[in-house]
């Protein structure tokens, strides 16, 4: 009688003390233009857990904030807007979404962030979770990482300089006066408004190398669009998470993000091998998620 | 047309850019030739080495290195071959230059303002830039209303935690603590019901900058001055400090006025049942010994309260609340009046009347909550207490020459409870019990003469209900609740000095009431996109009880509406009926001692009166452009019971007002109000229209009576010159009351206020306040003129020299109109003062 009580009481205790240590899943349920979604991440490890490290890679001088749009792939009239944030160092700037980076860490930290609004993620892209773009200005050495699905991946490449033709033109944008340029990116077209006043040769996305900060861009046919709403000078530090990224090349992630669009059932069984908690959901009849256009064409 | 190519014929330059600092190269600094008139050139950028090359055309006439966060470097022509250069580091741009951030964005339900950029250099408190915005009003007390709506809940960074006492932070929340307000519409703050059932109270939440979190933000204010008459120093202090941390939360609100503006009104805490219609202040007639115009010219007070809110959230779903305040305050006025009474039968009859008032009232209240806020339950309770008392003294001249002295001792107790779960299929089943324990003890006291009542009452109050909610999968939500209600009622009272003879029915000293009302509210919502149709209504049985009178009744009540709301447009309409139950406080067969006129009996008939109701609403909002329109219109028909009233000769009137057969009254308002964000101005016109009419039943005999009131009023602040600012108001009113023995009268007020202010430089302004009240039965036109001169001072000082009352008027008139009199109100206004005062925010 006195060792099943024993039995009983240390299974208790032994099972009450794990559940501060036991891995808390995530089931992330979405509704965005892509129709519904669900994704399965990984959460928070322990209390103890202080989550992924940070790299600091540069000091920050100011931060620009982008209104942005990317079209659909069938129908260039609608398509994705959101906030973009692009962090401005000496050498080195990223490029990211606030909404998805803040969403993120309420994940990777476990701690619930309270929003009035229904969902973080409902109103993010569920692809683009945790894109940004580390570029090394002198040298245009561009790090792209993002993670899709569970699974963080990284790929590098250099940015060849544009070939911009400067106008007379000039413009105000957000209170700084910009003057025009036009040139070519991997077989598309882009217009960028640049001001002087600000002398460093960053822009969004993966435009740059003008003399000056671009604050508006957008290209020739319309199908992406980026206008800066506020530059504001504040010191600050541009760090990057050291999540295990998987080494890929810039091609890869094209196909994979095709891929993506293309079976979102499939691409999900397939990358989910990591997460615990695993459902899959039968890729019986898929329905595609509506792509977003792919701006380089190469 | 240029372009990055290197011009065949020109000077090539090479050179080497370095940090001043530390010596290391400079990557990806700018390097650009430039014009005579200072246009780009050519361009080009250093390596990672910090070497740049770049050909110099025959056109360039400067050389010009820059990179950001360093000095720019320039060199003229003739340029040389090689340059060495060294950049200094620029002084960081600490001043945080947000350039055209956006002011108003609209997200689904939510409209985000960037306090930040609406803020201008008079701006203070939270409130000074909340009543720019368009639909929102704040109210004198601090509180808001959106879309002509108390507001359901305020959030500071996402937490209730100043619960009712929101009003602090609207009155003394530093504007430089908050950065930016959302404004949510149809928010249902309980979250388990969140996609069960809709609201449409709006929510205000403000999110509070950086800087300020985990610190204090307090203000700190000082007046002093001299008046011509006593109290010869009006004097004002007092101190707010807010500390919005994450886990806890606690708010500190002290002060003392006496200077006409106490920092909040003794209001009582609002409970379902009160004994108001038999305060001091009813009695003797004070609540209506009010002046048109702003209190601050006419009170003549000492007050001091103070007040403590605090709250904990240790996690995001729990919040554990406790409040304390206690609060003094003495009011002095003073006024004349001439009555002009219009009697059936016995032609018109003047009276005047002086009054001086001493009203001192005190307050001691706690309050404790609990809420657990989670996904599938809510659980909250609030215990509340309050003891207090008040004492009035009035005396009178005139006419009559007598004087009152009323003492009251109150006390209450309430409990509100609240529980809901979530059941597996998505249901809501809860409960709601409130309780209410309320006393008080009162001696009213004819000095003059031999009467004198003291009366003791109490009540209880419990309010029990089941809740059963339920959303179906076509939009359809139905809500079935059951309810039990009971009041139970009793006051007794001795009253001396007033002999049987003289009133029949005297001789009753207790009055006792009991109301039990059960049944069933039910309600179905069906939703499809913008349109929502709901029917409501309940089926009870109630049975009220007073003395040896019972009635037992079934009733049953129903309204209908209809609404189409997207997030621009909302157009709403609905009707009902209903039946107002008696209000058992009002029974009553003890007489109790009404002012200098004569004893009151409360009602000793209990009627169920029907009431029945149509109404529609329009809204529609742009808030990024700042438009903002509203109409609304109701129409509304039922009875009343006027208690009867017993008078004796000795005092003045001898007639009774026994019933209100029919009251039919039309309300509708419209507003339209822009907000022009470029120079934080915000310009709003309204029009009012009233129209009532009864049918009285006054000693036997039914007469007609119409109301009509247009009023049609505008408000506006704007900045016409970049150093001239303007803030004004206008409310005019046309009044006209008909009655059928065909007396007819006639009224129209003004009120404008206007603020004129000047600013001489970045720390000093000037300007003019300018009161004018004008109303037609009055001879002379009141204006009010003040001037201020405010210095702002370092340190986030702000000083103020005001001279208030210039002409030093000291008397001012105005008639009220009602079916049966008309009444002359002559009231004492504050003298001319020179008052300086400080306001200091840390």
């Amino acid at each position: 009688m006195n060792n099943l009580f024993r039995l009983i009481s240390l299974t208790a205790i032994l099972t009450l003390g794990f559940i501060p240590i036991h891995a808390q899943n995530f089931m992330i349920k979405t509704e965005s233009d892509f129709g519904k979604s669900v994704i399965f991440a990984d959460g928070m490890r322990s209390l103890d857990d202080p989550g992924y490290t940070y790299t600091k890679l540069d000091e920050q001088r100011l931060v620009i904030r982008y209104k942005t749009f990317l079209s659909f792939a069938d129908n260039k009239d609608e398509g994705l807007r959101d906030d973009m944030i692009l962090q401005v160092g000496g050498r080195i700037s990223k490029y990211y979404s606030p909404l998805l980076h803040s969403a993120d860490s309420a994940l990777h930290t476990g701690g619930q962030q309270m929003t009035l609004r229904n969902n973080l993620f409902s109103k993010a892209n569920p692809v683009f979770i945790n894109d940004c773009y580390y570029t090394d200005l002198s040298s245009g050495t561009l790090t792209f990482v993002c993670r899709l699905v569970t699974e963080d991946y990284e790929y590098t490449e250099t940015l060849s300089p544009i070939d911009w033709t400067i106008s007379d033109d000039t413009k105000l944008v957000c209170g700084h006066e910009c003057r025009k340029a036009t040139g070519r990116f991997r077989e598309r077209t882009y217009e960028a408004w640049f001001t002087e006043d600000i002398p460093s040769s960053v822009g969004p996305w993966k435009l740059r190398g003008l003399p000056g900060a671009i604050l508006f861009a957008e290209d020739t046919d319309g199908l992406c669009r980026f206008e800066a709403i506020s530059v504001t000078y504040t010191p600050d530090i541009i760090e990057k998470t050291e999540y295990p990224y998987i080494k890929i090349t810039r091609k890869e992630y094209a196909t994979m993000l095709k891929q993506y669009f293309k079976t979102p059932g499939r691409f999900r069984s397939m990358h989910m091998s990591m997460a615990p908690g695993i459902k899959v959901i039968p890729a019986g009849k898929e329905t595609p998620l509506r792509s977003i256009v792919i701006l380089e064409k190469d | 047309m240029i372009t990055f190519s290197f011009p065949s014929n020109g000077q090539s330059i090479k050179g080497r850019i370095i940090d001043a600092n530390d010596g290391k190269p400079l990557a990806g600094a700018i390097v650009r030739t430039t014009a005579d008139d200072g246009s780009t050139i050519q361009y080009s950028m250093s390596d990672s080495e910090g070497i740049f090359t770049i050909i110099a055309g025959a056109d360039a006439k400067a050389l010009k290195v820059a990179f950001l966060g360093y000095k720019e470097q320039q060199f003229s022509f003739p340029f040389n071959k090689h340059y060495e250069i060294s950049l200094e580091r620029e002084a960081e741009k600490i001043k945080e230059a947000v350039v055209q951030a956006k002011k108003v964005q609209m997200a689904g339900d939510t409209t985000i303002y960037n306090v930040k950029a609406l803020t201008t250099r008079d701006d203070l408190v939270l409130g000074d830039v909340l009543k720019r915005i368009p639909g929102i009003e704040v109210t004198a007390s601090g509180h808001l209303r959106v879309d002509g709506k108390d507001l359901g809940k305020f959030y500071v960074n996402g937490k209730d935690v100043l619960e009712g006492n929101y009003n602090l932070a609207t009155k003394k929340l530093s504007v430089d603590a908050v950065k930016k307000v959302e404004v949510l519409r149809n928010h249902q703050y309980i979250k388990m019901l969140q996609d069960i059932k809709e609201s449409d109270q709006a929510a205000v939440n403000i999110i509070l900058d950086e800087k300020a979190k985990g610190r204090v933000n307090a203000i700190g204010s000082f007046s002093g001055g001299y008046q011509t008459e006593p109290p010869l120093i009006p004097n004002s202090e007092s101190l707010t400090a807010f500390y919005l941390g994450d886990g806890f939360s606690s708010v500190m609100d002290t002060g003392f006025d006496a200077s006409g503006k106490p920092s909040r009104d003794i209001t009582y805490y609002r409970l379902p049942i009160s004994d108001n219609r038999y305060s001091i202040q009813s009695k003797l007639n004070m609540a209506s010994a009010k002046a048109p115009l702003s209190d601050a010219r006419s009170l003549f007070n000492k007050s001091f309260d103070s007040r403590s809110v605090n709250t904990l959230t240790p996690s995001d779903n729990i919040k554990l609340g406790a409040t304390v305040s206690y609060s003094w305050d003495e009011r002095t006025s003073s006024d004349t009046r001439t009555s002009l009474y219009h009697i059936e039968n016995q032609g018109d009859r003047t009276i005047v009347r002086e009054e001086e008032r001493l009203e001192r009232n005190s307050k001691l209240t706690g309050r404790l909550s609990y809420s657990d806020n989670a996904s599938r339950h809510y659980i909250s309770d609030a215990l509340f207490a309050d003891m207090g008392r008040n004492l009035g003294l009035a005396d009178v001249s005139g006419d009559d020459i007598r004087s009152q002295r009323g003492d009251r001792n109150t006390w209450d107790v309430n409990n509100n409870l609240n529980a809901l779960f979530k059941t597996k299929s998505g249901k809501a089943l809860g409960m709601r019990s409130y309780t209410q324990l309320s006393g008080f003890v009162e001696s009213l006291d004819i000095l003059t003469g031999p009467q004198r009542q003291d009366i003791r009452s109490s009540a209880i109050f419990e309010d029990l209900a089941f809740s059963s909610i339920k959303r179906s999968r076509r939009n359809i939500t139905a809500s079935l609740q059951p309810v039990l209600k009971w009041t139970f009622f009793e006051r007794a009272s001795s009253l001396q000095g007033i002999s049987e003879k003289e009133v029949p029915g005297l001789k009753k000293e207790k009055s006792r009431a009991s109301y039990l009302s059960g049944g069933i509210d039910w309600s179905l919502l069906f939703r499809k996109g913008a349109f929502t149709a709901s029917i409501d209504g309940d089926l009870h049985f109630d049975r009220a009880c007073y003395g040896s009178l019972v009635i037992s009744k079934p009733l049953s009540d129903e309204s209908v509406g209809l609404k189409y709301e997207t997030g621009r447009v909302v157009a709403s309409t609905g009707g009902g009926v209903s039946t107002r139950r008696p209000d058992i406080q009002d029974l009553g067969s003890v007489l109790i001692l009404y002012d200098y006129d004569g004893l009151r009996r409360g009602q000793e008939s209990l009627a169920f009166l029907p009431e029945r109701y149509v109404q529609g609403e329009l809204i529609f909002r742009e808030p990024v452009n700042g438009w903002y329109m509203r109409a609304n219109s109701r129409y509304s028909k039922t009875r009343s019971l006027l208690g009867g009233r017993d008078v004796l000769e000795n005092y003045i009137l001898s007639y009774n007002t026994d019933e209100t057969v029919g009251h039919w009254t039309w309300i509708s308002s419209a507003e339209i109000t822009k907000g022009i964000y470029s120079i934080n101005g915000k310009i709003s016109a309204r029009l009012l229209y009233n129209r009532s009419s009864s049918i009285f039943k006054q000693n036997g005999v039914s007469t007609n009576y119409v109301s009509k009131v247009l009023s049609p009023s505008i408000e506006l602040t704007t900045s016409p010159l970049s150093f001239w600012n303007i803030t004004g108001s206008a409310v005019i009113s046309f009044s006209r009351m008909e009655s059928g023995v065909g007396y007819t009268g006639k009224t129209s007020n003004a009120v404008i206020s206007l603020t004129n202010s000047f600013y001489l430089n970045e720390r000093i302004s000037a300007g003019v306040v300018t009161d004018i009240f004008y109303n037609s039965s009055v001879d002379k036109t009141a204006v009010f003129p003040d001037a201020f001169i405010t210095w702002k001072g370092p340190k986030k000082l702000r000083l103020r020299l005001q001279a208030n009352n210039l002409l030093n008027i000291r008397e001012y008139s105005y008639v009220s109109i009602s079916p049966l009199m008309e009444t002359a109100y002559s009231y004492r206004i504050r003298p001319l003062s020179v008052m300086l005062s400080a306001d200091w925010t840390f």
